[in-house]
């Protein structure tokens, strides 16, 4: 983690595997919580892409969709913690040189 | 131009479309190509929580793990990876990290009833030399002991048990995989004469059917879970049988829902087994080739202390791994009574779901895949009950090929790797092998250069045995790594905690954080942990992976490697070995154990310039080689050429883990069977090669009832168990705020009504009671775990809820694992 007085950011991807039926209350579920939003579905598969700086409140939102009946799994993908400023800082170029 | 955050979200997104099967619009493609500039450096390593060995990627910045990701070349998680894992670069920096050594003192010296004091390395060191020499002085090396740990690496265990049973001569090592796993080895090593599953985790895209026997998989080992998920959503034949004494989140997913009354599952495996026998659903030629019959001593006691009244009553508690010779005709009658009627009314369930289940497995055209933790090894029959799921396995020949497989999963990451292959139990050695066997033993004694006779042959004490000696004033030097036993460890008002007081006994404990039972040490010892050190574990499909030290520890926390080998230099032979050994052997007089177990040729057998560039390495710095390949390849010699092989130790750095027997540089997936397991000849077809006639054992065992059920004054059967957000005892998890939010205090789990028979409501404070102690816990009756009526169950994660003053210690006189799964309690309003 990155000295600690900083404001950490935390940016974390995750695959939802969900019943057909699901999708509904899910979709309704993401849209009212803030720190989580649907990036891509195909089939039974979602990805969420979540950031916050507050990771009590982004684990909370999770759990709040694990509940939801026809979610089989929500598993986590990748997760980066990190200060605001050194996440704000540009990088020369974002594309392939 | 981009942030940083922007290539951040990307990264996130990308990963995990590419894991989900999902294409990615080009936009969110492009900026993946290539990373741009960053100083983060990325390595692999396994998952360091439970035993399914999830591969990672761990991103390491200015000396800090930074970010992680499930490793997609993993076949074992592809990418994914569970909310466990999401906290797995933040347990190394909780707040209350323990950075030095830390001692009982009073005016300056060591006293039992003194307060932590920070001392350093070598006064810790000085101190607890001196006491275990002055054990071993006074008792022999009867006196002294360890306990270990699932969760050690490979060569930490291997380093532990060399030094415990070749250095101090002492058996009493065992590792808290004997709360988790002994009546899975138990159970394997009685029907196969071989540990750990013959199948693998592709059998998860291959079976047909999977029934869970006392597993919550989709909490406890949620990407299998996973995998499960898909082949059933993917295959609309499969079916899912789900078997619990309540019901979890696991149910979700289940085509046949079973709730049964605790222990009833020794009748259901008996009725199935009879099914199948009666509906002529036997493969004979299976049978006839490949199998033994054998009925077990019944009536083997619940291995309570020797006074306890239950144990005398036991007709065969000094025999329960006996057993005599039987046919088919006799396996037969013996599950005779073992009717569908009996069945229903013994087990509380529903006739057509018994038939259901019945039918997975004698149905010749369904391959199955039965998955099972600690509802049957955390049993007083465990070893009973893993042999019975074997039995039906073994009758239609379902096993040991793709889809058909009777599998035992673990809890941790290296109960098999450690705790089980390199032999830390008190009666093993290294790959299968026990102490009890003098060929067994003259091996171990001649791979290590030390004399013969210096092992003892006599099994050590056992876990529970390791508290009830502490207490007893019987066990006076003890050295606790890895694990939190004052919590972990049944019944512990009465037997761990007086134990570990015990005036007559110095405890020492090597820990990360200030666990229970750290508290209650003489000694706590400052431990480095996961990537702050190069390791390796085994996962339980047979894979061993490795990793190198991605970071350093903080303050003055060294590996338990570290401290294993440098605390071995305090002691010479002269002190620990015994004269007329030394005198037949003179060569060996005057050295240290760290000159003789581990500057031997061997373990410092290869140099520094062996580790590889870009990587620390604190413990191979500090003793001058590379402490962790020559422990390993000692270690390997044990199994290389008898079906426990190992690869080269430069191998499992490159590739991510090999299933076990690695054979000319190749894992093997699915052992037993001719094709797959290079040590089944041509023409044998199968081969269960760990017994002398390649034979398997169909156990006859009856059911037995546990050792306490509920009555008019205790009610309420009491389980136990974890949740997905806590691991184990929570000494990890516990530390990281956000988990402790999600699930701040252990509840107590129970059935709307019975709480409101007992004027409870949801989320008051009860008082749950047992014969052994009493704890207070908040009543939960929604929720992820439903309970039927007449039991409730609590999380063990909480050490504000010491559930483990309520159970009792009684064990599989076989295995000695504690069942934690079923007691008897009472609860009433606070």
């Amino acid at each position: 983690m990155p000295p600690s007085n900083a404001p950490i950011i935390h940016i974390a991807s995750f695959v939802v595997q969900h019943r057909a039926d699901a999708l509904p209350e899910l979709d309704r579920a993401v849209a009212a919580l803030d720190c989580v939003e649907l990036a891509a579905r195909e089939g039974g598969r979602s990805v969420l892409l979540a950031e916050s700086a507050s990771e009590g409140a982004l684990l909370d939102q999770i759990d709040i969709l694990r509940q939801i009946d026809g979610v089989l799994a929500i598993n986590l993908v990748h997760h980066h913690a990190e200060s605001e400023t050194e996440l704000q800082q540009e990088i020369a170029d974002g594309h392939p040189s | 131009m981009a942030t940083r955050r922007d290539f951040v979200r990307q990264s996130a997104l990308a990963s995990a479309a590419a894991t989900a099967g999902i294409s990615m619009p080009l936009s969110a493609q492009n900026v993946l190509l290539e990373r741009p500039l960053t100083e983060m450096k990325w390595s692999k390593a396994p998952c360091r929580f439970c035993g399914t060995g999830c591969g990672i990627n761990v991103a390491v910045k200015h000396g800090r793990v930074v970010a992680s990701h499930g490793d997609v070349h993993s076949e074992v998680n592809r990418g994914l990876n569970c909310v466990k894992g999401y906290f797995l670069s933040k347990i190394m920096y909780g707040k209350d990290r323990l950075t030095a050594p830390l001692m009982r003192k009073r005016d300056g010296v060591y006293a039992k009833d003194g307060e932590f004091e920070p001392v350093s390395w070598d006064e810790a060191f000085d101190v607890m030399a001196a006491q275990f020499k002055r054990v071993l002085k006074e008792k022999g090396p009867e006196a002294v002991g360890m306990f270990g740990s699932g969760q050690w690496t490979v060569w930490e265990g291997y380093a532990a048990a060399k030094l415990y049973k070749a250095g101090f001569r002492s058996n009493n090592i065992d590792p808290n995989a004997r709360h988790c796993m002994a009546s899975a080895v138990g159970g394997f090593m009685r029907t196969f004469g071989m540990d750990e599953p013959m199948g693998c985790y592709d059998d998860l895209e291959h079976a047909d059917a999977f029934v869970l026997w006392g597993s919550n998989m989709a909490e406890m080992h949620p990407i299998l879970w996973t995998r499960l998920t898909d082949r059933r959503l993917s295959h609309p034949h499969v079916q899912v049988a789900v078997l619990s004494t309540f019901e979890h989140r696991s149910f979700d997913l289940a085509d046949i829902p079973i709730v049964f009354k605790p222990q009833t599952d020794l009748i259901l495996l008996n009725f199935i087994a009879n099914y199948i026998i009666e509906n002529g659903k036997v493969n004979r030629d299976f049978v006839d080739q490949h199998c033994n019959f054998m009925r077990g001593n019944d009536d083997i006691g619940y291995g309570l202390r020797d006074d306890h009244p239950l144990q005398q009553r036991a007709k065969n508690a000094g025999d329960a791994n006996g057993g005599e010779k039987i046919d088919f005709a006799a396996f037969a009658e013996f599950v005779k009574p073992y009717t569908l009627d009996y069945a229903v009314e013994q087990t509380g369930v529903e006739r057509g779901w018994l038939l259901k289940l019945a039918e997975l497995y004698a149905d010749p055209k369904i391959k199955v895949t039965s998955f099972w933790t600690m509802g049957f090894n955390q049993h007083t029959r465990g070893v009973w009950a893993n042999n019975m799921v074997y039995n039906i396995h073994l009758l239609t020949g379902k096993i040991a090929e793709p889809g058909n497989s009777p599998f035992s999963l673990t809890g941790q990451p290296s109960a098999c790797g450690t705790a089980r292959e390199v032999g830390t139990f008190s009666h093993r050695l290294p790959a299968d092998m026990v102490v009890t066997n003098p060929d067994h033993r003259k091996m171990a004694e001649k791979i290590w250069q030390i004399p013969h006779g210096i092992i003892p042959e006599k099994p050590g004490l056992h876990a529970v045995q390791h508290n009830r000696a502490l207490k007893d004033g019987k066990l006076n030097a003890y050295w606790v790594q890895v694990n939190n036993n004052v919590q972990a460890a049944a019944n512990c008002n009465e037997e761990t905690l007086p134990g570990y007081r015990n005036p007559d006994a110095f405890v020492v404990v090597s820990d990360a954080y200030p666990t229970v039972t750290a508290q209650a040490a003489d000694l706590i010892l400052p431990t480095a942990m996961w990537v702050e050190k190069e390791g390796a574990y085994g996962n339980a499909e047979r894979r061993t992976q490795f990793w190198h030290q991605l970071v350093d520890a903080p303050g003055q926390a060294r590996s338990d490697l570290w401290q294993l080998m440098e605390f071995s230099r305090r002691f010479s032979t002269d002190e620990c070995w015994p004269a007329e050994i030394l005198d037949a052997n003179p060569e060996y007089r005057g050295k240290t154990l760290f000159q003789v177990l581990f500057e031997n040729g061997k373990v410092d057998g290869f140099g520094l310039e062996d580790i590889e560039e870009g990587y620390a390495n604190h413990e191979s710095k500090h003793f001058g080689f590379y402490v962790q390949k020559g422990l390993f390849e000692e270690y390997a010699e044990f199994g290389r050429g008898h079906a426990h092989d190992l690869g080269d130790f430069d191998l499992y750095h490159r590739e991510r883990g090999l299933r076990w027997p690695v054979v000319d540089g190749k894992e093997t997936r699915w052992r037993y069977r001719e094709g797959t397991d290079p040590y089944v000849k041509a023409g044998q077809g199968v081969s269960f090669y760990g017994k002398p006639d390649g034979r398997a054992v169909i156990w006859a065992l009856p059911y037995e009832p546990p050792a306490e059920s509920p009555d008019d004054e205790y009610d309420l059967w009491l389980t136990t168990g974890r949740v997905l957000e806590h691991w184990h005892s929570g000494s990890m998890t516990m530390r990281v705020p956000e988990l402790y939010k999600a699930f701040p205090q252990a509840p107590v789990f129970m059935h709307p009504d019975d709480a409101s028979a007992r004027g409870l409501r949801r989320g008051q404070e009860a008082r749950i009671q047992s014969r052994r102690g009493e704890i207070r816990a908040r009543v939960e009756t929604r929720g992820r775990n439903r309970p039927p009526r007449g039991l409730v169950f609590v999380p063990w994660f909480d050490a504000s809820v010491l559930i483990n003053k309520l159970t009792l210690d009684a064990t599989d006189p076989i295995s000695k694992q504690t069942d934690f799964k079923k007691c008897a309690c009472r609860i009433e309003a606070a």
